[in-house]
């Protein structure tokens, strides 16, 4: 799912559908519990649980936002995966990095985001 | 963030990678950004964005080598970059953690700790990895 699709959803709830959501996400991330090794897969699993077996009332415009914040944070090559290739140009050089010129040699911590 | 890369940049290599904007003026506009005037428009060419995301790293003091994505927003895509998300591929090219989407599920210190496990397992040398 791209990240737009994700916000046509999101973006239309109001504060109180707000409040609902963020109820909902903190109990996902409590079961997370902050491992890495749930985040890879159980974690996924349990956020869907926690959303199927949900009890207080979830308007279906906030039910809809949880799902696609599901869907969009299941975006992406998982754990043991090969990531898709990249080659970007590096800020204030000339100089391409290749993400898989790496492999066989040092592990690669990406951070991807933006200012706003 | 910039914590991490000094504690493991002898180790291991840091990229953040530039992507398009989560809260543009002209898109999904939050309170926040509008306090603390970080006003920008989406990238409507590479040599905005790299103004940008130049901006950016001088405003935030971000010492990580910085990658622009290109315009098709294609590593977004693949990896559900936007807004924010952190990841790590092993030395053997396979993805070591793949981090939850941001805002909710963004979880610095889960990548820390996955960078830690990483380094403790994989043995460097000179001239690359022993296998």
């Amino acid at each position: 799912m791209l990240k737009s699709q994700r916000d046509s959803v999101v973006s239309r709830l109001s504060t109180g559908d707000r409040q609902d959501m963020r109820q909902v996400i903190a109990a996902i991330k409590e079961a997370r519990g902050g491992s890495p090794d749930m985040a890879a897969a159980e974690g996924r699993i349990t956020a869907r649980e926690i959303l199927a077996g949900w009890q207080g009332e979830l308007p279906d415009q906030v039910r809809s936002a949880l799902e696609a914040t599901l869907v969009r944070d299941e975006t992406g090559p998982k754990v043991g995966d090969f990531p898709a290739d990249f080659n970007l140009k590096r800020l204030g050089s000339k100089e391409w990095v290749r993400l898989s010129d790496f492999r066989g040699k040092r592990p690669v911590a990406l951070a991807f985001g933006s200012y706003t | 963030m910039t914590e991490v890369y000094q504690r493991y940049r002898d180790r291991v290599e840091f990229f953040v990678v530039y992507v398009q904007e989560a809260h543009p003026t002209d898109g999904w506009q939050t309170d926040s950004n509008i306090q603390e005037g970080v006003l920008f428009r989406q990238h409507r060419s590479y040599e905005e964005r790299e103004e940008v995301a130049q901006t950016c790293s001088i405003d935030l003091h971000i010492g990580l080598p910085i990658l622009i994505e290109e315009m098709d927003n294609a590593i977004d895509e693949a990896y559900g970059a936007a807004p924010e998300r952190l990841y790590l591929v092993g030395a053997d090219g396979r993805v070591a953690y793949h981090g939850g989407a941001g805002p909710h599920f963004f979880d610095l210190d889960e990548w820390e700790a996955a960078i830690g496990q990483c380094v403790s397992v994989t043995p460097h040398t000179e001239d690359g990895l022993a296998t």
